[in-house]
């Protein structure tokens, strides 16, 4: 049991990375950020091409991977989003669809529809107790994301940036006439949100050893599952669904004989809470 | 001459704000903008402050074309705005807003300074300034908004709908305000509904209406029109 | 090309013209954007085969219980939109969709993964329709949608659903009961759609469950995005284009999704009003024509 509730933690972590990046695209600009899974399937598979190639240092896939996923973010932003900002919020919807399914197909065409594994090298303590175990990349993971949400938590509630970004999440507008360049706050926002996701992409394909085309899909729809279950635009609220999405998961599918797709389940979850609870589990 | 808006048409979807409108702000003036609900006084500010697509027209400040500026670069040359309604930021505190207002001041040394001035000109908001601005009263909420704006020591400061929803003697107490910032040197664009008010601190003023300059003059000559004291002045 | 190619190809971008013209009842009149439009074919051809597959009764009988129970399903899957906001709603869609395939792969009574096989091409007095005989039925099918969409966007039912997509509260103001509205959209557009899973079932013979994907939703989207929301031309435009399009140029078979993909980004950045939208490509292009013919006369004249 503890076991399993190690590992749900562990899958609730990858979700949340997922979730954070959509949280703050959503937070700033109220776009339902679709095209965050092919940034994470890029950063996978830009670690692939770097592990098959120059270095098999897990460490050095997962730079590159944040590098070329925060760029790949950024041309999103400024290329499909930034010109649809006065248009109704539907329209950056569908670009951003648009954008996801054309991405997909470009990695198939690319890389090809099978799975590729993933096995880059690395050196990372493992826990070995009685009572429960977590492999390397497992405590990889948790430390990753512990750190990475370390780091954002400072940056916006302690420097001056954060607060800009604070700011111009509650009113874009004034922030910019105040002077705050919210051009470049949205960039950096995308930037930071897409490294993450990179950076997630890379996790998850060495923890389960493979990568392929669609690989984004399932991930960032529960992504979105835990954004909608956190109250939209709250980062903690999706932190807490992260990983209570991840627990009701893995405890279901312990159930013996009962295979109803986790997916399913995920997106049934938010239905019903949606129905009896408008604004999320944890929304105001 | 500071500000200079020239044939400026501006259009939300269907409707038409402003129609070709033509003003003028020289330096060192309280220039009062005058109309009714819906005549297009918040959207001559917004696209001044550059927070509107405008269709055709020039901007000018200070002889420079602004007309396609981002507002922040606005902001950087000197215009500071108090906005309708104030739009302080709920979720920061009094203290936290002002130092937005501040973000363009390149020394945290002379945010403080601008805050301690904030501060002497309304002792309240250094008692509230741990506060969270969605705590605040309307009063208090009109006053932390012009603190905003004057942390970054603005030359011209547009002013919109300042006395909406205000307790009588609070409206007393922000044009005294005012009155001491233009003396000060700070230039002022004022839309105003309460317009006596507006035309006694002011040395001129345009009224608008339906999206365009219907009269325009010194605050005696408007005073003085019968159009206006029919309309606005209620006599 | 043989007559019967043409024919097949005829069949399903009319099937498609159905179940997109159903879309742009939520989509395009309601503003409700919907990314689940799969699910309510799938849950339209799945009625059908259950019916007439399982219960053994005709496809006369079963289809206009088919598209009953779609209509049903659909107004209570639009309950959810009149609680939750825009956002949230789109998310519910993409739910839906993966929680019907869920549900059809898990439970054996709708076949689990292997799906229902065996659906028969209808008859008619006792003798089976051919190819050409199932393109006439659609084709009758395709001429009633375009009726009860034309019915239903000339009716006062269309000011509501546009005053509905712009401003809810305006809406409300002007005595338009929202909720019924949007549940009526729902139940309508989800009719429309559960038709043409049927009709597909018929023509195809079985379904499964990894026959309605989410990428068939965003198909749709894409069909009515380019056509033009808000159109009944468009809706019809925009489907049988899009769908003739990959099958005329085979080559690209292979890139269907990514020339989709592109095309619904590049069209909605650029053109969010469609081909043949009010005011979309063809509109601006006939008053530019208008425009020129004008100064030629007003030039002939002396």
């Amino acid at each position: 049991m503890v076991q399993l509730i190690a590992n749900a933690v562990v899958l609730g972590c990858v979700y949340a990375l997922m979730a954070v990046g959509l949280n703050m695209v959503y937070g700033l600009q109220k776009i339902l950020h679709v095209a965050h899974a092919s940034v994470y399937t890029l950063g996978a598979y830009v670690g692939l091409l770097l592990s098959l190639t120059l270095t098999n240092n897990l460490w050095a896939c997962l730079a590159a991977a944040m590098f070329a996923s925060s760029v790949f973010g950024l041309f999103i932003s400024k290329l499909v989003y930034q010109p649809l900002l006065d248009k109704p919020r539907y329209i950056s919807l569908i670009a951003s669809v648009g954008v996801f399914v054309a991405a997909t197909e470009l990695f198939r065409l690319v890389a090809g529809p099978y799975p590729y594994a993933f096995s880059a090298r690395f050196a990372f303590p493992a826990v070995k107790t009685s009572f429960v175990g977590l492999t390397s990349i497992q405590t990889l993971v948790l430390c990753f994301t512990g750190a990475a949400f370390f780091f954002l938590y400072t940056l916006v509630t302690k420097t001056r940036l954060g607060l800009a970004w604070r700011a111009c999440i509650q009113d874009m507008d004034m922030a910019g006439a105040l002077g705050i360049n919210v051009n470049r706050i949205v960039a950096l926002n995308f930037l930071i949100g897409s490294a993450l996701a990179g950076a997630a992409g890379v996790l998850v394909a060495r923890y389960y050893n493979r990568i392929f085309p669609t690989m984004g899909a399932v991930v960032s729809y529960k992504a979105f599952v835990v954004i909608v279950l956190g109250g939209l635009g709250s980062m903690p609220g999706a932190i807490l669904a992260a990983l209570v999405l991840a627990l009701v998961e893995s405890v279901l599918g312990a159930i013996p004989r009962f295979e109803f797709p986790r997916d399913a389940i995920a997106f049934l979850v938010m239905t019903l809470t949606l129905i009896f609870r408008p604004k999320g589990l944890f929304g105001r | 001459m500071l500000l200079e808006v020239q044939n400026l048409y501006v259009s939300y979807g269907k409707i038409k704000a402003l129609w070709g409108v033509n003003i003028v702000v020289n330096k060192g003036e309280v220039v009062a903008l005058i109309g009714a609900n819906g005549a297009g006084k918040s959207s001559l500010l917004r696209s001044i402050m550059g927070l509107v697509r405008i269709e055709t027209g020039t901007i000018r400040y200070d002889g420079r074309n602004i007309t396609s500026w981002k507002p922040w670069d606005r902001a950087r040359l000197g215009i500071g705005f108090v906005p309708e309604g104030a739009r302080t930021f709920p979720d920061l505190t009094v203290e936290e807003n002002l130092i937005i207002g501040g973000v363009l001041s390149p020394h945290k040394r002379a945010v403080a300074n601008a805050m301690q001035r904030v501060f002497e000109l309304f002792p309240i908001l250094k008692e509230r300034r741990t506060q969270l601005a969605r705590t605040l009263s309307g009063g208090e909420r009109q006053m932390l908004s012009i603190g905003r704006a004057l942390m970054s020591n603005p030359t011209l400061l547009l002013v919109d709908e300042i006395t909406l929803g205000l307790m009588p003697i609070m409206v007393a107490q922000v044009f005294s305000v005012l009155c001491q910032l233009n003396s000060a040197g700070i230039t002022i664009l004022l839309a105003e509904q309460n317009v006596r008010e507006a035309l006694s601190l002011a040395g001129r003023g345009y009224v608008l209406e339906n999206g365009r300059i219907k009269l325009e003059g010194s605050a005696q000559e408007l005073r003085e029109n019968e159009a206006v004291k029919k309309a606005y002045l209620g006599i | 090309m043989s007559l019967g190619y043409i024919l097949t190809i005829a069949t399903f971008a009319s099937i498609y013209s159905i179940l997109v013209l159903g879309l742009n009842i939520v989509t395009g009149y309601a503003k409700q954007i919907s990314l689940g439009h799969a699910a309510f074919a799938a849950i339209g051809a799945y009625a059908q085969a259950l019916l007439t597959v399982r219960a053994g009764m005709s496809f006369w009988a079963a289809l206009p219980l088919t598209v009953l129970i779609s209509a049903c399903v659909g107004a209570l899957l639009g309950l959810p939109s009149l609680r939750v906001s825009h956002d949230h709603l789109v998310l519910t869609t993409i739910g839906i969709n993966f929680i019907v395939i869920g549900v059809a792969e898990y439970f054996d009574f709708f076949g689990g993964a292997m799906g229902i096989i065996g659906l028969k091409i209808p008859t008619f007095f006792g003798r089976p329709l051919g190819t050409t005989g199932y393109f006439v039925l659609v084709l009758f099918f395709v001429l009633l949608a375009l009726a009860v969409s034309h019915y239903f966007s000339k009716t006062w039912a269309r000011l509501a659903m546009e005053g509905l997509g712009e401003d809810e509260l305006a809406a409300s103001s002007l005595g338009v009961n929202v909720a019924r509205f949007k549940i009526i959209a729902f139940a309508l557009s989800s009719a429309y759609t559960g038709l043409a899973g049927a009709l597909w079932a018929h023509y195809v013979g079985s379904v499964f469950p990894k026959n309605f994907p989410f990428e068939l939703s965003v198909l749709f989207l894409s069909m009515l995005i380019f056509g033009g929301m808000g159109t009944i031309r468009g809706a019809v435009f925009g489907a049988i284009l899009l769908y003739i399009l990959p099958e005329i140029f085979r080559f690209i078979e292979n890139y269907r999704m990514l020339v989709y993909g592109i095309l619904l980004t590049i069209m909605v950045t650029l053109q969010p009003q469609g081909v043949l939208g009010v005011d979309g490509v063809a509109d601006r292009m006939v008053a530019k024509v208008d425009v020129l013919v004008r100064r030629i006369r007003s030039a002939a004249k002396p």
